[in-house]
């Protein structure tokens, strides 16, 4: 019974005449459940399936991942590059290149991402940049928490190093699939390979704003067309910068170089 | 080939939602595979069998639904679908600037459970 209005526990909704204003409340409450001890017969057979929607990214954890690493860099003002390029295209030479021009000027970075050997950091030891390798083993590209498990002792506490650069293990498919946390994906690729690479992978060169042509010394030797090239990255990312360089050579270093500077700048 | 790390992160993901849910047994899970996703269907699909081999999820089906890329053009506002998924202009004014609104991701749409 309602302490109220004496009312019969009452329907949900009763009234009360009173004055507007007037604090009250109802504190009675006509719930009820429906716990009881007899059993049902179900006279089907069939098991009880239901269907669970979803809707849920499966990459998801990764990119929390990824946004984690995102957020450490910036907390730093340390700006990520993710170099990706089928392998051979010249990463790790103009990653030599780049070190050696960077130096002095501005201080990074690297992350090498290989199936196997340190051979790449070996390569890039002594540039004046701090180099980690990770070895994938059976993994063919690198995973935002590779990445995030080397950041502190990529940058200990109070270093200079504004840039960080990740070599991706060398692969124009797998690596597109994972964000590592980085803030701009680079592709490269290189005149030995077909100039309509970035319409077979349109995944990465989508992704990719910045895409670096390498090796240019030896178009000479190649029946290879730079407009069809540029054509095809712009099929698939119409607002790609692209830059044409040779590491050996140094044509082309310039550019990229004073790209990279004002772009952490 | 990744589909094998993603199909082990898709069969965790499953796992987590199944206990979440009070679920028992996997039916089968529902997988929407954009074209721009980087990830390969059939490689998918391979993979998935042998992610849950030896788990309680073992025999469950895998259906992967196919998505196009459409695209929302920003310079006259037409959503369009391109011939080929590497096409990446505005089918009916020709335009560069478009925005991927479906095709660029791997979703984990529902799972049949019992």
């Amino acid at each position: 019974m309602c302490q109220d209005c004496g009312c019969d526990s009452g329907p949900p909704l009763h009234s009360h005449p009173h004055a507007h204003g007037t604090p009250h409340d109802h504190p009675h409450d006509h719930g009820h459940d429906h716990t009881h001890d007899h059993t049902h017969d179900h006279t089907h057979d069939h098991t009880h399936e239901r269907t669970i929607l979803l809707e849920t990214r499966v990459m998801a954890k990764n990119a929390a991942l990824a946004e984690q690493n995102r957020q450490w860099l910036a907390a730093r003002r340390i700006r990520a590059i993710n170099l990706i390029s089928s392998p051979g295209a010249g990463k790790t030479l103009l990653l030599e290149r780049t070190l050696e021009l960077l130096r002095d000027r501005l201080p990074c970075a690297v992350l090498v991402g290989d199936v196997q050997t340190d051979h790449d950091a070996r390569r890039l030891q002594g540039k004046g940049a701090r180099v980690c390798q990770i070895e994938t083993r059976t993994s063919c590209h690198l995973d935002a928490r590779q990445v995030g498990q080397r950041l502190p002792e990529l940058f200990p506490v109070g270093g200079p190093e504004r840039l960080l650069i990740i070599e991706n293990v060398g692969n124009l498919v797998c690596p597109a699939a994972f964000d590592l946390g980085e803030d701009l994906k680079i592709a490269l690729l290189s005149v030995t390979e077909g100039e309509d690479k970035p319409v077979k992978y349109p995944t990465l060169f989508h992704q990719a704003p910045v895409v670096v042509i390498t090796k240019v010394d030896l178009m000479p030797h190649l029946d290879w067309k730079m407009e069809r090239c540029r054509a095809a990255i712009l099929q698939v990312r119409p607002d790609a910068r692209i830059f044409e360089l040779s590491a050996t050579t140094g044509v082309g270093m310039t550019a990229w170089i004073e790209f990279l500077e004002q772009w952490v700048a | 080939m990744h589909e094998l790390n993603i199909a082990m992160a898709l069969v965790e993901q499953i796992r987590e939602f199944m206990v979440k849910e009070n679920a028992h047994e996997l039916i089968s899970a529902t997988v929407a595979v954009g074209a721009l996703s980087g990830v390969e269907a059939d490689a998918l699909a391979f993979c998935f069998p042998l992610a849950i081999e030896g788990t309680p999820m073992q025999g469950a089906q895998l259906h992967l639904e196919p998505v196009p890329v459409r695209l929302r053009c920003r310079s006259c506002e037409a959503k369009s679908q391109p011939e080929e998924s590497h096409m990446l202009h505005c089918v009916v004014c020709g335009s560069g600037q478009v925005e991927i609104v479906t095709g660029h991701d791997l979703i984990l749409q529902s799972l049949e459970v019992s």
